[in-house]
């Protein structure tokens, strides 16, 4: 039986190209503007998305595109905590991205995270595809009360 | 120019038509050469891809390449030039073992009134063979595929032999619908698959919920079984070899079929017996560019008919949810069927289907559970609450999918391309399609079932798709028949116009039946594995 060990490999690959996309889309001025540190987008979303265990290396990946889409400004705001209605909808995008795993690069979308997004956290009674579920058959019944979420 | 590859009987394909057939003959001692276009597939690095993929359709883990080109779903004017009026969405992948990799498993066999369907009902063609013909054959497959079934519904199928492993347990979900269902019209089934209920030198399945595009596990049969079988046994599988013209001799015989690496290098490779098994499309495009002066409409179509009727299970989706939780996304994709809606006088009017039950909630129509959870996301949920209402939601997600008949319909067809080619200077695949009124009928009368259906289960939110989706199964441009005028090969698949040339896959069928193709495709080939021996043996 398969067990998933490729997820870092996986992560590098996808902060490589996210670094790549950056470097070539990214306007100075926005980099003036956007203040926010991959430390800080890490913080701002362990808030949003009330968990307390998220991956540094998504964050940077997420923040990456958050950036080379225009929301370095609002980014700030939301960690300053200023800010209004529009700040309240890149919170929600951002939780969106933790939740997904896929986020806007600027130049399209591309998936920061897949086995590791948070969408399976609000699957208990199931798993990432790919991954073993328990034995033949395990699914004939309901699963159990503790993990139906 | 030197012979490069020289076999008794050589294969054009490596899909499961033609590993089966290189694995029986192989066995039997028989110089055995397969070619294939696409190139060997690591599982784990094909698993990555799956996770990596932003679309996750059923190509995602195999993308094609410019050395072996192929349709995407979710483009369908990515390598097809479609004409119209509607769009063909079926697709196929080029890799060593072809398209088994992302089927989904499903071993339903024909009914016999699938063979008699214009003699019955007046509709399409008769097929040149019977139910009866092919019994012994169906067993065979299902015994060399590993066929998880329940031997006590043979679902309008008669058959002689059990099938080789207990039945795939029901999903609750499938017991939920059967329960509702007990008494009505609809008998919810165990649905037969290449899928293994037990170990058996391949592990059992553990629910990856993955079956399309990849089994991580191979609990899943695909042909990559029976390519180590042929291998073992000596015969020689060449990757990354693309046919590209048959010679034909004065004799009407196939001399060699010419091949280009993706390299750029070109090979010829020759065969006492040809087989081409490339599937329904690559199949009438590699016959069809093979234009000579002995053959200017093509090899093995004197009668004009290859590359026409071109088929494909059109299939209605319709998604719910349910009252209550069903928790799918927990077993293979799909494990219960409605069987008994296939055959009945109403086939002279509109097309049959099957219903298949999903358990993958509403992961084929929306991208589910992903989407459901960057929806609620957006909706402005955080933390537990958001939690708790994406397990509420995803765990009451219903699929159905009815896959219809499609009758044979010459207009519909594959050509070759006037102006495009590939890189190997072949021109690629042009497609005219439609779907006619009996396909429509049906589809309509499938949409009314599932609204019957979910009516019953008193479900809440429910979609149709306003426009069919391809079945994936790719069916005629290549059909058996008794007449040279009017069928491409006789009931054993030989070319009607090329004595040593034969044709193995769903491009044979003279029509579609409703039941996913593979086990059909297998049982023929295994069924014309006796007609190659024999003309070897001339």
């Amino acid at each position: 039986m398969r067990i998933p060990t490729t997820r870092r490999d996986f992560l590098l690959a996808g902060l490589g190209s996210a670094i790549a996309a950056a470097g070539t889309t990214f306007p100075a001025a926005l980099h003036a503007g956007a203040a926010v540190t991959a430390e800080e987008f890490l913080a701002l979303s362990k808030s949003l998305t009330e968990q307390s265990s998220l991956d540094p290396a998504v964050a940077e990946t997420l923040l990456a595109g958050f950036l080379a889409t225009g929301n370095g400004g609002l980014l700030a705001e939301l960690v300053a905590g200023s800010g209004g209605a529009e700040t309240k909808v890149l919170a929600d995008s951002i939780v969106a991205a933790w939740y997904s795993g896929i986020y806007d690069t600027g130049k399209g979308q591309a998936v920061a995270a897949y086995t590791d997004a948070l969408v399976w956290t609000g699957l208990p009674y199931s798993k990432p595809f790919g991954y073993c579920g328990g034995a033949t058959g395990y699914w004939a019944d309901p699963p159990p009360v503790e993990t139906r979420g | 120019m030197a012979d490069d590859i020289a076999a008794d009987v050589l294969i054009i394909g490596s899909g499961i038509s033609g590993a089966l057939m290189a694995a029986r003959l192989a066995a039997a001692g028989v110089k055995v050469a397969v070619l294939e276009a696409g190139a060997r597939v690591d599982r784990g690095a094909a698993v990555q891809r799956y996770w990596n993929a932003l679309i996750k359709v059923p190509e995602c883990p195999y993308p094609p390449t410019l050395e072996a080109m192929h349709p995407i779903s979710n483009d369908p004017d990515f390598w097809y030039k479609q004409i119209g009026p509607d769009k063909f969405k079926s697709t196929y992948i080029k890799v060593l073992g072809g398209t088994t990799w992302h089927w989904l498993g499903t071993c339903l066999r024909f009914l016999p009134n699938d063979f008699v369907l214009k003699a019955t009902y007046g509709q399409g063609v008769d097929w040149p063979i019977s139910y009866a013909d092919l019994e012994k054959f169906y067993g065979e497959a299902e015994k060399e595929i590993g066929v998880s079934g329940d031997s006590n519904e043979p679902l309008g199928s008669p058959r002689q032999l059990p099938y080789p492993m207990p039945a795939i347990p029901q999903t609750y979900l499938d017991k939920v619908y059967a329960k509702a269902l007990e008494g009505s019209l609809y008998e919810v089934r165990p649905t037969p698959q290449a899928r293994n209920s037990v170990e058996n030198g391949r592990p059992g399945c553990c629910g990856n919920a993955s079956c399309i595009p990849i089994c991580p596990i191979q609990a899943k049969y695909d042909a990559t079984v029976h390519l180590a079988l042929a291998e073992s046994k000596g015969a020689a599988i060449h990757e990354k070899a693309t046919a590209t013209f048959l010679e034909v001799r004065a004799d009407r015989r196939i001399g060699a079929v010419r091949f280009k690496r993706s390299d750029g290098s070109e090979g010829r490779a020759v065969g006492k017996v040809v087989v081409i098994a490339a599937h329904a499309i690559e199949t009438p495009r590699l016959l069809l560019n093979s234009k000579s002066e002995a053959t200017p409409n093509g090899v093995a179509n004197s009668c004009d008919q290859l590359g026409r009727n071109l088929m494909d299970h059109p299939a209605q989706l319709s998604w719910a949810l349910a009252v209550d939780p069903v928790w799918p996304f927990r077993g293979p994709l799909s494990t219960s069927g409605i069987e008994n809606l296939r055959d009945g006088t109403f086939r002279s009017a509109r097309a049959a289907f099957r219903v298949e039950i999903g358990n993958d909630g509403w992961s084929w129509p929306t991208g589910a559970p992903v989407s459901t959870a960057r929806d609620l996301a957006l909706e402005g949920l955080r933390g537990p609450a958001l939690d708790h209402e994406l397990a509420r939601q995803t765990s009451r997600q219903l699929r159905l999918t009815s896959l219809t008949e499609q009758l044979p319909d010459p207009h519909n067809r594959v050509t070759l391309d006037p102006d495009a080619k590939d890189i190997y200077g072949v021109p690629v695949p042009r497609i005219a399609y439609s779907l006619d009124a009996y396909v429509k009928r049906g589809l309509a009368a499938s949409q009314a079932v599932h609204d019957d259906i979910f009516a019953r289960l008193g479900t809440t939110a429910v979609h149709h798709s306003p426009v069919a989706y391809g079945a994936g199964h790719i069916i005629g441009t290549a059909r058996m028949g008794s007449d040279p005028r009017t069928s491409v090969v006789d009931s054993e698949l030989r070319s009607h116009d090329h004595p040593n040339l034969f044709l193995l896959g769903s491009s044979v069928f003279p029509t579609s039946a409703t039941a996913n193709p593979t086990l059909t495709i297998a049982a023929l080939s295994l069924r014309a594995v006796d007609a190659v021996t024999r003309t070897l043996q001339r």
